[in-house]
């Protein structure tokens, strides 16, 4: 993904760091992805408190349960990973989420897409919901829900190339899940920048008059 | 002395007449049967009553009471116009020596003087009059004089009615034909958007002299200093359209040329007080790469009411180009002829977030945001990492305005940023929220990119071994500001305590736009009850005095002292109202003291019709008292008159004699009760009987 952002576009970002939620300072990190495990243990009030302040103060996390082609399997078409996540998310203060809407900046960060696959395509992805701002932040949302298993799709070995076949398939869907993470990373490195792109020209006609 | 009759009776006077009815029936019938001693029986009854009714004769010692003059001195602004406050002076004494010289009167002064409250009131000379009277009873009253110009603001209907009768005198420390030119506000405005217009309608009249009626001059000077003059007839509406020049006060001087040989050029002049709003700014924010720092500085000016927010982002530069078709990119062009060619003097500030050259803005284009500053123009480059680099801002023509040349190191080290000496007096971080304490209580950054200061412009903030990590420069007419790490947002986002980055940019970005309330070298005074405090912000080491000319020309040198950093202080305590300029060695600014249209100024012209009303009520007069030069001369002679007569006349000034006094002692004699009315009694008792037993 660091590749294809200091190929494609001005951001130029350092390398992608593991951290450990519990351990590390998370604040420095504009995005943080968060693939959800079934297993993911119950985090310390501590590590809560962290991500709490984390998101309230303009910090994004992508939580990937990449559970989009298993679901369908699942009792109830629930997973263990998104049991895993509600049980994350009922310790933390989330705001109401909705699939992204037609105009939302994230369909037009960087790229204008609609879809946002990655390994998967059939997921759906969720964010806050939009109208009543915090006034704290700026309306960004502070949490994406995907399940489309976003890194897989983004994987490739030291040579460059990519480590797994994505599905249903095609390089098509690779393309759209690297467009996906950069409009992901646009979003959260400039805000609702995009949105406000349609007032420059007004502002621009009024100036000089 | 004096001796009183009365009857002090032993029983009460009823109970005494009703007896002597009761004794004098057998008496009456005795005497008209012709009885014998019916007479002598008669006058025994009457010595009888005389001794119950018990006449006592009185004497009383008594002391005669000194008639009480008032003598009101009329202190007001409109007193200090030409020989007034000393004629007055002058006047006050001499008739406090004659008062002192009539017989069995003293005095009692007050004076009448302008006050900070008192500007839409004017003189109340009959206010000091009350106080004064307040302890002096009514039949000791011997009248009342003024030593005015007669302009009195509170002349009651009658005087009489608050229940002291004696002759109110006006002395008129003025001539009878003097003449005045003055201003009359009619309408002014309050406030207007700086760059534009506002109505001001005056008048022009002429008291004492009927006006010929040609064009005077008048003239409108700005507290920039610029003016401009025209003509204009008295006594008609003038309407003049007036500059809003700058945000906050402005003050705004209208003149009339003087009239030849007029007593006062005070109220040939006013100063309009506008309050100058501000147009929406123009901010163009220029990020040259998508980074957190980004949507910090996108917070701060979308959330300020007062900015227009124009912002670009480069997504993708130039060179990374990956072959998508551009209906699937959401890109638009950069528009930077239109902004940096066509439009860039509309802005009011043009910040660089982390700008590197990428072949974006040509050469040409930096050169024009290199004359934009120099026209009065704001430049920020907030910079990180990219300032060091080889494609660092600092490499183009604009390098002419930053303040600091980068040395191509950074600094990577948690460090707490300090505000510098310079930076406690510079009102963009003095006092900021955190730096009372040391080391100051907010969080940490961890990046500088290092640079070597010019000579231009102040370091404000300074990082690790007081590296500069914020400067704040001039650039002709404009300004320059230049950060050198992009961490602010760790402040934002609550990092190690957080910090005042809010504040901290708020400040910098309105400093850069002129805002007045944050100018480092300014002069202001401002109105605190009689005093007036003249503050002086400066980046120097030492505040010169500030010489003060208050409204009637008076020049006063008033020494400042420093009373906190970057910030001096002095007072002037002034009885004047009205408009005081302020000089220093740099700086000259105006302060209003009062209401600049007060009362006291308006009017100038000595008068007797005003208090006319109440010297005819009370039979007192108005006196001249600067027909000639010879003041003492016009001064009337004084003399007591007793009631009921007319208290003023040609060169001479009555005062009520009212022959009040006060009994010091009492003494008593009783007539009848004594030895010789118990022995009248009885020889009239014996004598009744023996010529009844004859």
């Amino acid at each position: 993904m660091t590749s294809v952002l200091k190929q494609r576009t001005a951001v130029e970002p350092g390398e992608p760091m593991g951290i450990d939620i519990e351990r590390d300072e998370i604040v420095f990190f504009p995005l943080i992805y968060w693939p959800v495990l079934p297993e993911t243990p119950q985090l310390s009030p501590a590590a809560l408190a962290k991500i709490d302040k984390y998101m309230k103060n303009g910090g994004t996390i992508l939580f990937d349960t990449r559970d989009a082609a298993t679901a369908v399997f699942s009792a109830g078409g629930i997973s263990p990973e998104t049991q895993a996540l509600r049980k994350l998310l009922a310790n933390l203060d989330i705001p109401p989420i909705e699939p992204v809407p037609e105009n939302h900046v994230l369909t037009k960060s960087f790229y204008l897409m609609q879809a946002f696959p990655g390994r998967f395509n059939q997921g759906q992805l969720w964010v806050e919901a939009q109208g009543e701002h915090n006034t704290t932040t700026d309306g960004v949302t502070s949490i994406i829900i995907g399940s489309n298993d976003y890194a897989a799709a983004w994987a490739i070995d030291a040579n460059g190339s990519v480590l797994l076949p994505v599905s249903p398939g095609g390089e098509d869907q690779r393309e759209f899940s690297y467009r996906t993470g950069i409009n992901i990373v646009m979003y959260a490195l400039t805000g609702n920048y995009k949105s406000d792109q349609v007032h420059v020209p007004a502002l621009l006609e009024r100036l000089g008059q | 002395m004096d001796f009183t009759f009365t009857l002090n009776p032993l029983l009460p006077e009823s109970t005494v007449y009703s007896l002597i009815g009761l004794a004098a029936i057998p008496l009456l019938l005795a005497l008209l049967a012709r009885a014998r001693g019916a007479i002598l029986r008669s006058l025994a009854l009457l010595a009888l009553a005389l001794a119950l009714l018990n006449p006592v004769a009185r004497s009383e010692d008594r002391e005669p009471l000194s008639d009480i003059a008032v003598l009101v001195i009329d202190q007001s602004l409109s007193q200090t116009i030409g020989r007034r406050s000393q004629r007055t002076a002058d006047v006050a004494r001499q008739l406090a020596d004659r008062i002192a010289n009539l017989p069995n009167t003293e005095l009692r002064s007050v004076t009448v003087q302008s006050s900070a409250g008192t500007d839409q009131e004017g003189t109340r000379a009959f206010e000091s009059l009350g106080t004064a009277l307040a302890d002096i009873p009514p039949e000791r009253f011997a009248g009342a004089m003024m030593v005015t110009d007669g302009q009195v603001h509170d002349v009651p209907k009658s005087f009489r009615a608050q229940g002291y009768d004696g002759p109110v005198h006006a002395l008129i420390a003025g001539t009878r034909n003097e003449t005045d030119r003055r201003l009359v506000v009619e309408r002014s405005p309050r406030f207007g958007i700086v760059g534009q217009q506002q109505t001001f309608a005056f008048r022009i009249d002429e008291e004492g002299r009927a006006s010929d009626g040609s064009p005077i001059e008048v003239t409108i000077t700005y507290d920039d200093g610029s003016s401009s003059s025209f003509r204009a007839r008295p006594g008609q509406t003038v309407e003049v359209e007036i500059d809003i020049k700058h945000g906050g006060r402005n003050y705004t001087e209208v003149a009339i040329a003087p009239l030849a040989g007029e007593i006062a050029l005070q109220n040939n002049r006013t100063v309009i007080t506008t309050d100058g709003i501000r147009d929406r700014l123009q901010v163009l924010l220029v990020s040259g790469e998508p980074h957190p720092g980004e949507r910090t500085w996108r917070n701060l000016l979308k959330a300020d009411a007062s900015v227009d927010l124009v912002h670009f982002t480069i997504l993708r530069p130039p060179e990374k180009q990956d072959g998508t078709p551009v209906k699937e990119l959401s890109l638009i062009a950069f528009p930077t002829r239109e902004l940096f060619v066509e439009k860039l003097s509309e802005f009011d500030l043009v910040i660089f977030d982390r700008y590197e050259r990428r072949g974006i803005l040509p050469t040409v284009y930096l050169n024009n945001v290199v004359d934009y500053v120099r026209a009065g123009g704001a430049v920020l480059v907030a910079s990180g990492p990219d300032y060091a680099s080889p494609l660092s801002l600092y490499e183009t023509p604009l390098n002419a305005v930053l303040p600091a040349a980068p040395t191509g190191s950074i600094t990577v080290e948690p460090f707490k940023p300090q505000v510098t000496e310079a930076g406690k007096r510079h009102p963009v971080t003095r006092g900021l929220p955190g730096s009372e304490t040391t080391p100051p209580s907010w969080g940490k950054w961890f990046r500088l990119a290092d640079a070597a200061p010019g000579t231009q412009g102040h370091i404000v903030m300074s990082g690790p071994d007081d590296k500069p990590l914020m400067l704040l420069s001039h650039y002709g007419e404009g300004r320059v500001a230049l950060m050198l790490s992009d961490q602010a947002w760790l402040w934002a986002r609550g990092y190690d305590g957080g910090g005042p980055q809010t504040e901290l940019l708020r400040r910098l970005a309105h400093w850069l736009m002129k805002e007045p309330e944050l100018e480092e070298e300014a002069l202001a005074g401002r109105q605190d009850g009689r005093n007036l405090i003249i503050e002086r912000r400066t980046m120097a080491d030492e505040a010169g005095p500030v010489t003060v000319t208050t409204p009637s020309g008076q020049k006063v040198q008033v020494p400042l002292t420093e009373s906190s950093p970057g910030i001096w202080r002095g007072t002037l305590t002034s009885t004047e109202n009205g408009i005081h300029r302020l000089n220093d060695d740099e700086l000259s600014v105006v302060a209003a003291l009062g209401e600049a249209g007060t009362k006291e100024l308006e009017e100038l012209i000595a008068t007797d019709q005003k208090l006319r009303p109440v010297l005819d009520e009370t039979r007192g007069g108005a006196y001249w008292l600067g027909n000639d030069d010879n003041i003492g001369g016009s001064i009337p002679r004084l003399s007591k008159l007793g009631e009921g007569r007319a208290y003023s006349g040609s060169g001479w000034l009555g005062l009520k004699a009212n022959g009040a006094y006060r009994v010091r002692a009492v003494s008593e004699l009783p007539l009848f009760a004594t030895f010789f009315g118990l022995a009248l009694l009885l020889g009239l008792a014996s004598l009744t009987w023996f010529r009844e037993g004859r």
